[in-house]
């Protein structure tokens, strides 16, 4: 289950009890096994010798069992605890087993488990439960899968701060707040004999600013954080067959794109994700970057033009001994913005003692010759891409939710305080609205409920 | 056919009840419109006045679509309002202060000229059915009629209790008796009940109020009409008067809590939160120290005035002293006192779309008995159910109103889908597409599909087509048109608004914030002089707030998208095992006709839409 993926419960069924492994697969101390559904207790009361003092464990509390297989052999002695929905990290009944570690043991437990009516979880279906059930919000669920996807040191930290962070909390107070000063304007539209005088707008403004600092201080290296917990978008860009599909091999270190020798080979975008100096990075080989050619390459430059316009660190490729001169002018004309990692290719056919242009890496995707440097040249520059420093800060831990973040912004400076109070009221409406989808709430009948709480209605 | 044989029996001749019998006539049905009394027909039970935010626009609909509500307010019209005048054309309501005894002259007058309505004046006692559909309705003194459909249009009659203090009485209303063998009939056929209260304000005697003290609050423009086809003459124009509560109001209120009915522990009912007693307003918001009152003249030739703010149940010597607590009312006399009234009502999440029973076919409820207040919400109902029950008896697919399309549709699809937790009464931040749903432009909204189903004549249908012409040439012009600086530039000053160097097109001036319409319109004079202010409204709204009105399209077509997803009456939740056990028991019980519906179940989640529309696809492929 990634950030894109869908957590609409697709292929979930929650009649079914699902069990699986929830500690990391391989050696350790301990293995937990967790069962969750409507049978999990029954499962998990026929897995163990003691059946009574089972029954008789209260929710929340552990004890010491003897597991048994369905033919009544002793598979393990392990500490289980009952959880009762709704009270529960999936809000359904979960049983867990903290067994003895080793994949021979917790393999035994989980068949038995399946033999006794369980079902294998699929990937990220406890959180999915989760969240159907309302247990976690969208930005929680978002943050679990993030934590359990972290590839990187820098990427397990984020995600833990971004479980614990309160985005969804925050934003949902940010909501109320909105909610508020709408139900008030709402509140002298339905109501004006009661309502008297009318809004004023001044401090309209200034609660609209508030706001819009409040988002920008949750916006705030929100690129950043999306670079640690999804990966520095990385293309590699240059004109035809100066070498990028071999650089890109070669810092993956496996033969990915097609490397051939005549120019124009590599007609669409390739990504793969790689961790190169402790960063997560995302490296894009794009077609050579050249006005002309066939029709099919013609798409293939025009898609890698895409992928540098919306990337974190462009590794801008020549070829030694070319003169590339008007090549960067042209690319530096329409992605200069971007930060840049120059790289001299083929410095192995030089001639020895030709020394690079300032500024240039000398490499040789060839001989592996400066491949480390760039590897540390790259994730340099990811470093230093975001407006925030080294440590984000950020709460922000998915596209989707920086999105809807910005979208909600803009919707706030564009509101026009002069205009009548029921424009202001739907402009409002719908900021609340992208907020709510943030953490995947509709809003119902809050806005009444916000008037009848506040005023003093009916005259 | 026979005397006793009609196409469909209407029960209850109040606001709903009368439109009921309205839209069914002319959609050709023979009616019998049962009243227990045909001499109060479209009485107004609480307050004396038509109309308000979001009820005003209301009426202006049930217009558009031939009902009686409009013509009857232009004839007992006292005092007219035209509220929220200083926000924007989509909040502007009407509200009309109404003559009670020429309100029901005018009902009374306009119900016996329907072609095909015939009234009985009797108590309805029981709904016959055969199998699981309706047969015909037994009264108890004019014996038994058969019919293909119902309205049941009773109000608050169905178990009726009125108190005042801890004195109760069996009454529909203040004088009349409840209907209980009706009640148990319904309870019996399978409807679930549920208990709801409301309350009413003394009347007192206008006589010995000394108004000098009061703050009056005069009407507007007199010659506004609720019609949009009908008009009469004006009648005198008469006052409210707007009135405090005093410490002394306080102390009596929170000293006698347990006289009253509502706090001693005699009713159990739920109250709307909107209209709170004057109990609950001191009890819920302690720190205000004075509440709103407003006296509103009953009518033109009487002295009664409705004390509007003050409803309360408590005991009726307190009830007078309570009056006379308050300033310019020390010496007035209560003519008719306060008391609160509880009632049985039935859960309209029951009813589809078109306001009829799932439960027995051929049965639709309309008004108070679905657990809304209000005059115009039940008159609206009324208008729908005897439409469907016509459309019914015919095999004819019924009308859905569209939330986007009125607040009619607001009001059904809110009650129907969400269900009700207190009387439900329209408020304009119910209706998602505000913008669309103006006072002005009800008749251009509705009078396309009125015309069809027959409910309005071709000449009135021409009428709006071509105030909608005028409307759009209008646009047109605004657009065509530019005008020269030395033209525009002293508009532009006075209104703080900057200069300009060269000639601007109508519409970019308009579209300034800081341009008013009129005032914009009076300025350049020939061709956009002398519009009437309906015109000018369409104009503003597509002109001025062109973005705004994009934008609820927008999301309009968004909706609508979910909305034509049919869901099959036959489709097994349970079966949709991604859905939570929670969500698919909400689902299940409403039984949504579309997925729009679905999506607006309290407590549905976007996910639990995904997860039925995946279901819903997967149905159609096999």
């Amino acid at each position: 289950m990634r950030q894109d993926e869908d957590l609409t419960g697709r292929g979930t069924c929650m009649d079914e009890t699902i069990v699986a492994l929830s500690t990391a697969c391989g050696l350790g101390a301990v293995a937990v096994v967790r069962l969750s559904g409507p049978d999990s207790w029954a499962v998990a009361r026929g897995m163990v010798a003691e059946r009574k003092k089972f029954d008789s464990l209260a929710e929340r509390g552990m004890a010491l069992f003897d597991l048994v297989n369905r033919d009544g052999e002793r598979i393990d002695r392990a500490l289980a605890v009952k959880f009762a929905g709704p009270r529960s990290y999936t809000g359904e009944d979960i049983v867990e087993f903290h067994c003895h570690g080793g994949l021979a043991v917790s393999s035994a437990v989980i068949d038995t488990a399946r033999r006794g009516g369980a079902r294998n979880a699929t990937a990220g279906e406890f959180t999915r439960r989760a969240f159907l059930n309302g247990r976690l919000d969208l930005v929680q669920a978002e943050a679990v899968d993030n934590l359990i996807h972290a590839r990187t040191e820098d990427g397990r930290r984020a995600a833990l701060a971004g479980l614990d962070s309160d985005l969804g909390g925050r934003v949902e107070r940010m909501r109320a707040s909105l909610l508020d000063i709408r139900s008030e304007l709402e509140y002298r539209i339905d109501f004006p004999d009661e309502a008297g005088r009318e809004h004023s707008p001044e401090r309209i403004d200034i609660f609209i600013s508030k706001t819009i600092s409040s988002l920008d201080s949750l916006l705030a290296g929100a690129e950043r954080a999306l670079i640690v917990s999804r990966g520095a978008v990385t293309v590699i860009a240059g004109a035809p067959n100066v070498g990028k599909s071999s650089l890109f091999n070669r810092l993956l270190d496996e033969e990915r794109s097609i490397v051939t020798g005549s120019p124009g080979t590599t007609r669409d975008a390739v990504e793969r994700e790689t961790v190169l100096d402790g960063r997560l990075i995302r490296l894009v080989d794009t077609a050579g970057l050249r006005d002309g050619g066939e029709e099919a390459e013609k798409i293939g430059v025009e898609y890698g033009r895409k992928y540098i316009a919306g990337s974190d660190v462009v590794v801008f490729v020549h070829e030694a001994g070319a003169d590339f001169a008007r090549a960067e002018k042209s690319f530096l004309a329409e992605h200069g913005d971007k930060k840049l990692v120059r790289v001299l290719n083929k410095i192995d056919l030089q001639p020895d003692g030709a020394s690079p242009p300032d500024g240039y890496l000398p490499v040789s995707a060839k001989t592996g010759e400066g491949l480390d440097r760039l590897k540390q040249a790259i994730a340099g520059a990811v470093e230093n891409t975001g407006s925030g420093p080294g440590d984000s800060g950020s709460m922000v831990t998915s596209l989707r939710q920086k999105k809807l973040l910005e979208e909600a912004r803009e919707l706030l400076e564009a509101i026009e305080t002069a205009n009548p109070p029921e424009l202001i009221a739907a402009d409002i409406g719908e900021v609340c609205d992208r907020l709510g989808e943030i953490t995947g709430r509709i809003a119902g009948e809050d806005v009444l409920d916000s008037i009848f709480s506040r005023f003093c209605i009916g005259k | 056919m026979s005397e006793n044989s009609f196409d469909i029996v209407v029960i209850g001749a109040g606001h709903a009840g009368v439109e009921a019998a309205r839209a069914a006539s002319a959609a050709g049905a023979r009616v019998l419109l049962i009243t227990s009394r045909p001499d109060a027909m479209g009485q107004m039970s609480c307050n004396p006045a038509i109309g308000g935010v979001a009820k005003g626009q209301l009426v202006r609909e049930i217009d558009a679509l031939g009902g009686l509500m409009a013509r009857a307010t232009d004839r007992a019209s006292i005092q007219f309002r035209m509220l929220n005048t200083s926000k924007g054309p989509a909040v502007r309501s009407p509200r009309s202060q109404s003559d009670r005894r020429l309100y029901l002259e005018a009902v009374s007058g306009l119900v016996s000229q329907l072609p095909g309505v015939t009234v009985a004046g009797a108590t309805a006692t029981s709904i016959a059915t055969s199998g699981n559909r309706v047969a015909g309705v037994l009264t108890d003194r004019a014996g038994s009629f058969d019919s293909k459909a119902v309205v049941l249009a009773a109000g608050t009659f169905l178990n009726g209790t009125i108190r005042v203090g801890d004195r109760e009485l069996p009454a529909g209303r203040a004088g009349d008796a409840s209907s209980i063998d009706l009640a148990q009939n319904l309870k019996e056929l399978g409807l679930s009940p549920l208990r709801f209260k409301t309350g009413t304000p003394p009347r007192i005697d206008r006589k010995r109020v000394n108004l000098e003290v009061l703050a009056e609050q005069p009407g507007d423009d007199p010659s506004y009409r609720f019609s949009f086809f009908h008009d009469c003459d004006t009648l005198p124009q008469v006052s409210c008067w707007h009135a405090r509560t005093s410490p002394r109001t306080r102390s009596l209120v929170m000293d006698n809590l347990k006289r009253s009915s509502m706090y001693g522990g005699w009713m159990e009912g739920t109250g709307p939160r909107y209209c709170p007693s004057i109990e609950d307003k001191f009890v819920k918001f302690p720190d205000r120290d004075a509440h709103h009152l407003f006296l509103e003249p009953e009518g033109l030739d009487t002295d009664e005035m409705y004390l509007n703010g003050l409803s309360n149940s408590l005991p009726l010597e307190i009830q007078q002293q309570l009056v006379n607590s308050i300033e310019g009312l020390e010496l007035a006399g209560i003519i008719r006192p306060g008391y609160a009234i509880e009632y049985d009502c039935y859960d309209p999440t029951e009813l589809d779309l078109s306001l009829q029973s799932r439960k027995v076919a051929g049965l639709f409820l309309a008004g108070q008995v679905n657990g809304t207040s209000g005059y115009e919400e039940a008159a609206g109902q009324g208008l729908a159910a005897g439409l469907n029950a016509a459309l019914f008896i015919r095999g004819e697919q019924p009308v859905i109103f569209d939330r986007a399309q009125s607040y009619l549709g607001v009001l059904i699809d809110d009650i129907v889908t969400c269900g009700v937790d207190e009387p439900y009464r329209l408020f304009s931040s119910r209706a998602e597409f505000r913008l669309s749903l103006r006072q002005d432009n009800a008749d251009l909204r509705l009078s396309p599909l009125a015309y069809r189903l027959g409910l309005i004549t071709g000449e009135q249908y021409e009428s709006v087509l071509g105030k909608q012409r005028r409307a759009e040439e209008l646009i047109e012009l605004c657009r065509a048109t530019r005008v020269g600086p030395e033209k525009i530039n002293p508009l532009l000053r006075e209104a703080g608004s900057a200069e300009t160097g060269e000639a601007l097109s109508v519409e970019k001036i308009l579209r300034r914030p800081e341009i008013e319409i009129g005032g914009l319109f009076a300025h350049l004079d020939g061709e956009f002089g002398g519009h009437p202010a309906e015109v000018l409204a369409q104009v503003e709204m597509e002109i001025k707030y062109a973005g705004y009105m994009a934008r609820e399209r927008t999301r309009h077509e968004q909706a609508a998208r979910l909305d034509r997803v049919k869901i099959p009456a036959s489709l097994d939740y349970s079966s949709i095992q991604s859905l939570s056990t929670e969500s698919r028991q909400r689902i299940a019980a409403r039984r949504p006709a579309t997925l729009g519906q679905a999506s607006r179940i309290p407590g549905i989640r976007p996910g639990d839409i995904t997860s039925l529309m995946v279901a819903l696809s997967r149905k159609k492929s096999k």
